[in-house]
């Protein structure tokens, strides 16, 4: 009886030990996984069903997921080691080997995230509001290709709004023009501080997707404002933000269409050659002044307004130009960061 | 006796079953860099316990990532910020916790930018659940930075209680020594 008692004492000590060993192995190993789900657009519109979504750590790759309705759902990141703690994960389409603008940081612990994912355009991959029909289940995907370069045009977008030149209404005659790369659309006047009808209209499909951007050729100066190119018809509203021109009185005046009729007009008579004049092809800044208050010394007055005008835009009230160092019109931290350069603790 | 000699034998085999898992288990160096320690014998408020990972992309997160409240329900982390090979000069770091049940205590500058920073802007706003940080260093900027804590945080939250700090949103504005953004990964990187 004795003996029997032992070895039943000895079993379960054992047993005990390998429980022991076995959770603590499992303990040492635990990384958990961590799941994102969202919305995926592609050239700011949803994505189309049946694109694979994988999540990249170096390395690893993890099982796709298909887009369905604009979304991924749970896509499961789970490396098989620790090694690939706290490296950035990204998110791409492998078919069009496209990668998200947003990344994470892998932390391994158990986590389920809402993450949207944007995806620049590109061509013969369709992102339209419209998604391609087709079983969420079958893996690939069927993109729709966008018409080759050369297709009819499409149709335009017109812009109108309100333009405003360093904080202040636009003077009237300013020429505006949009340009997509290397288009660069009619020009539209400023008058009484907005513009209308500048119609952005480019040749080829090829601009759809694309950011257009807006400028005063007469002084080289481009609008803080980029939206993308979806083509139309459409017409929208588009306020305008200039930084301040860099010349306050120039001695040309600005180039004025010859008939505001004209310039109003669908077709405008003025051609391209005489309204399209070669602009400088960077932006003039004027230089950082990290002196805001202009006392010869860079302290904590300074520090003082900047910090009044902190996380201001030009179009807000309590925008200070002085304090935007950088002439991004946006008072912030690099701002902050170009007065510390020069900031004298001593004074 | 028979039967004694069996399980005996049974047991050897179990015994060397056991002797094998525990030789061949996972080498230390594949365990994580976090600290092992269970959450549950943490130190009450548990500050930064060795140097934080490092990254060779700049990136911006807590640590440590996961904190025990003290019996008052405070607790501190740092913002960290591994720079790569940028130079920081400067930066913005926002907490959005409205939903964490936490508020912030102090939002105070770390070492990173130096030992007197200038502060743009210092808010926490408890009611909207929100705190801004903006930070810069004082004078020339050394290229690469070396790693360290942008800010700390002071929270409160309920006694006793882990809290996982990804909960509490971050995200972070950067700019290098020649005051251009730092393309950040990691919280919600601006």
């Amino acid at each position: 009886m004795r003996p029997k008692a032992g070895l039943t004492f000895l079993t379960i000590t054992i047993v005990a030990a390998l429980v022991a060993v076995f959770s603590s192995v499992a303990f040492a190993q635990s990384i958990s996984p961590t799941i994102y789900s969202g919305s995926v657009s592609i050239g700011g519109n949803p994505a189309p069903d049946g694109l694979t979504i994988v999540a990249r750590i170096n390395d690893y790759e993890s099982d796709g997921v298909l887009t369905k309705n604009g979304r991924y759902r749970f896509l499961i990141v789970f490396p098989p080691t620790i090694d690939y703690f706290i490296e950035t994960i990204t998110f791409h389409i492998p078919e069009h080997a496209l990668q998200a603008k947003e990344t994470d940081v892998f932390r391994g612990s158990t986590a389920q995230f809402e993450k949207a994912l944007t995806f620049l355009a590109v061509e013969g991959l369709a992102s339209g509001p419209t998604p391609t029909p087709g079983p969420a289940a079958t893996a690939t995907p069927t993109p729709v290709p966008t018409p080759p370069v050369g297709q009819p045009s499409t149709p335009p977008v017109v812009y109108f709004g309100n333009v405003t030149v360093n904080g202040q209404p636009a003077p009237d005659g300013l020429i505006i023009v949009a340009r997509i790369g290397d288009y660069e659309s009619e020009p539209a006047v400023t008058s009484n501080g907005s513009y209308t009808r500048l119609e952005v209209n480019p040749s080829s499909s090829v601009y759809l997707f694309k950011g257009t951007t807006f400028h005063i050729p007469a002084y080289g100066v481009q609008a803080f404002e980029t939206v993308l190119f979806l083509g139309g018809p459409a017409e929208r509203q588009f306020d305008l933000t200039f930084p301040v021109l860099p010349d306050p009185t120039p001695t040309p005046e600005p180039t004025k269409i010859p008939e505001p009729t004209a310039a109003l007009a669908p077709a405008p008579t003025v051609t391209a050659t005489t309204t399209r004049e070669p602009s400088p092809p960077t932006i003039v800044r004027p230089a950082p002044t990290p002196d805001i208050n202009g006392d010869g010394s860079v302290n904590n007055r300074d520090l003082a307004l900047l910090s009044a005008a902190y996380s201001t835009r030009s179009d807000d009230r309590n925008y200070d130009r002085r304090a935007d160092l950088n002439s991004d019109g946006q008072v912030d931290y690099r701002d902050l960061a170009m007065l510390g350069a020069k900031y004298d603790q001593s004074s | 006796m028979t039967r004694v000699l069996n399980r005996l034998w049974m047991l050897s085999v179990v015994a060397v079953l056991a002797l094998a898992a525990a030789c061949f288990g996972p080498d230390e160096t594949d365990i994580a860099p976090q600290p092992t320690i269970p959450a549950s014998t943490l130190p009450v408020n548990t500050t930064v316990p060795d140097s934080p990972p490092t990254s060779s992309h700049p990136t911006v997160f807590f640590w440590p990532d996961e904190i025990r409240t003290d019996s008052n329900g405070e607790a501190k982390a740092d913002v960290w910020v591994n720079a790569g090979s940028f130079g920081i000069s400067g930066g913005e770091v926002t907490l959005d916790y409205s939903n964490s049940g936490c508020t912030v205590q102090a939002f105070t500058a770390g070492t990173l930018l130096g030992d007197h920073p200038l502060v743009g802007q210092g808010n926490i706003d408890n009611n909207g659940g929100r705190a801004l940080l903006a930070l810069a260093r004082v004078g020339a900027t050394q290229s690469p930075t070396p790693s360290g804590s942008f800010a700390s945080v002071t929270l409160s939250c309920e006694p006793n209680t882990t809290v996982s700090l990804p909960s509490l949103g971050l995200s972070a504005l950067m700019v290098d020594h020649q005051f251009e953004k730092v393309p950040l990964t990691g919280g919600s990187a601006g």
